[in-house]
């Protein structure tokens, strides 16, 4: 099995566990006997991880990466790694000098210098307004929070709420929520945040599936507090339910 | 997963006899097929992938009598078929353990994994940056420049890159991944060597 674009792709599903039982038999036994196999499989999963944290994974496999991927330890050692040369590599690149000659670069006709400033200037405010939208759909990097369903009243319910500190480190905070095992038959649904500070508000899911949703929410836009969020249930005929329970934590 | 079996010094040696008759390429291949059972038992999701691939071995080792006469073929493969038996009783225990656990309880379980993914970034960093200066500067400049850019961006980087050593874009991918390897193996065990905080 060489790895060809198609045996790459075939590791990507076996590894975000969507491949089919004889496939994954298939990649299996050729796992434990090809060595150049075996390297390329190390070689999709890190790439995986470094997607997963730009960002550019689908909708579809970012689920798949949360639910299934991330599942062993090992690998959740392995995106703290990446995390890490993704700083390394940043701080890096701040470092090094403009690797352009800035006197080869510039045009000696005033004319063409002119156009060429005016170019620089409209792809810098592309670049700008680029950069801001895209930061603020998929943040860099993210903590990642994996909330069940608590059935119980904010006072008299036991179970413990899990807790983050503030500042967070990354972008953004991407929360994992595992629908209910008997959740009525929603086409989608929608998040409502509430707040012990009083906001409350819709947050759109970013992935969903019948097992999961996640919303991500941008550090930038975190206070210290309670949270709580409230999921409904939208219907194929455009109405929408509450779900029992809600998905609390606390940033602190 | 509790063993029932335990591997004693004759029985590793008829195991690797089994496996080569050259010492030293049987030991390699040992190595070999424990790494990647291992690395099979991680991506089929299982949380204890060593314990998983190690009891593999011993119920090998423990029917090698039976079998090393007439089997014919690629032993890792056998290797294969017992894993998949192990993995199966795996998936047993683990749905007889998941449905005794409450989900109350379940829930507190998610504590920990919250804790490990956003605590610690200083100190990855600071085993990072030690990690980066073990490597030769050609090496860290490799491996510093190959992850740098993303998308189509990234892509491109990699033809330049590939172009100006003069090698293939995948064999720069693989040379990259080599590096990204070693500073992995070198960070985790500068962790190990550091008390968590």
């Amino acid at each position: 099995m060489t790895p060809t674009p198609e045996v790459q792709e075939k590791l990507r599903r076996y590894l975000l566990g969507s491949l089919g039982d004889d496939d994954r038999e298939l990649v299996e036994r050729e796992l434990l006997t090809s060595d150049e196999l075996f390297e390329e499989l190390l070689i999709v999963e890190d790439e995986i991880t470094d997607e997963y944290l730009a960002g550019e994974l689908s909708h579809e496999d970012r689920s798949l990466f949360d639910q299934y991927f991330l599942n062993p330890p090992e690998r959740q050692e392995k995106l703290r790694f990446a995390r890490a040369l993704n700083r390394g590599v940043k701080a890096a690149d701040d470092k090094q000098p403009a690797r352009k000659s800035s006197s080869s670069f510039w045009p000696n006709n005033p004319f063409l210098f002119r156009a060429a400033a005016i170019a620089a200037i409209v792809v810098i405010v592309a670049g700008v307004l680029w950069i801001t939208f895209r930061n603020r759909s998929t943040p860099a990097t993210f903590a990642v929070l994996r909330l069940t369903v608590s059935q119980g009243t904010r006072s008299g319910d036991v179970t413990e709420v899990p807790t983050l500190n503030l500042p967070l480190r990354e972008d953004g905070l991407r929360i994992v929520i595992a629908l209910p095992s008997q959740s009525l038959p929603a086409t989608r649904y929608r998040v409502q945040m509430e707040t012990d500070y009083g906001d409350k508000r819709f947050v759109e899911p970013v992935t969903q599936d019948n097992q999961s949703l996640t919303v991500m929410l941008p550090s930038g836009e975190l206070r210290r507090g309670q949270y709580s969020l409230i999921l409904f249930a939208v219907m194929s005929d455009g109405a929408s339910q509450r779900i029992s329970g809600s998905y609390r934590f606390n940033l602190q | 997963m509790k063993k029932e079996w335990v591997l004693t010094q004759d029985a590793f040696d008829e195991l690797l006899a089994w496996l080569d008759a050259d010492r030293d390429r049987a030991g390699s291949k040992y190595e070999t097929i424990r790494l990647r059972l291992i690395k099979i038992f991680t991506c089929r999701g299982c949380s204890e992938a060593e314990e998983l691939a190690d009891e593999t071995i011993n119920r090998v080792v423990a029917r090698l009598s039976d079998i090393a006469v007439d089997y014919h073929g690629d032993p890792a493969l056998y290797f294969y078929a017992v894993s998949q038996k192990i993995h199966l009783e795996y998936l047993r225990k683990f749905k007889a353990r998941k449905a005794e656990v409450p989900v109350e309880a379940a829930a507190d379980q998610l504590a920990p994994t919250i804790h490990c993914l956003t605590d610690d970034i200083e100190r990855d960093y600071d085993c990072l940056e030690r990690c980066l200066d073990k490597l030769s500067a050609n090496n860290r400049e490799l491996v510093l420049g190959y992850y740098q850019e993303e998308k189509q961006a990234k892509i491109d980087h990699h033809k330049r890159l590939a172009q100006e050593m003069g090698i293939a874009v995948n064999a720069l991918r693989i040379r990259a991944h080599r590096i990204r390897r070693t500073l992995e193996a070198c960070v985790h065990g500068c962790l190990e060597q550091q008390p968590a905080h």
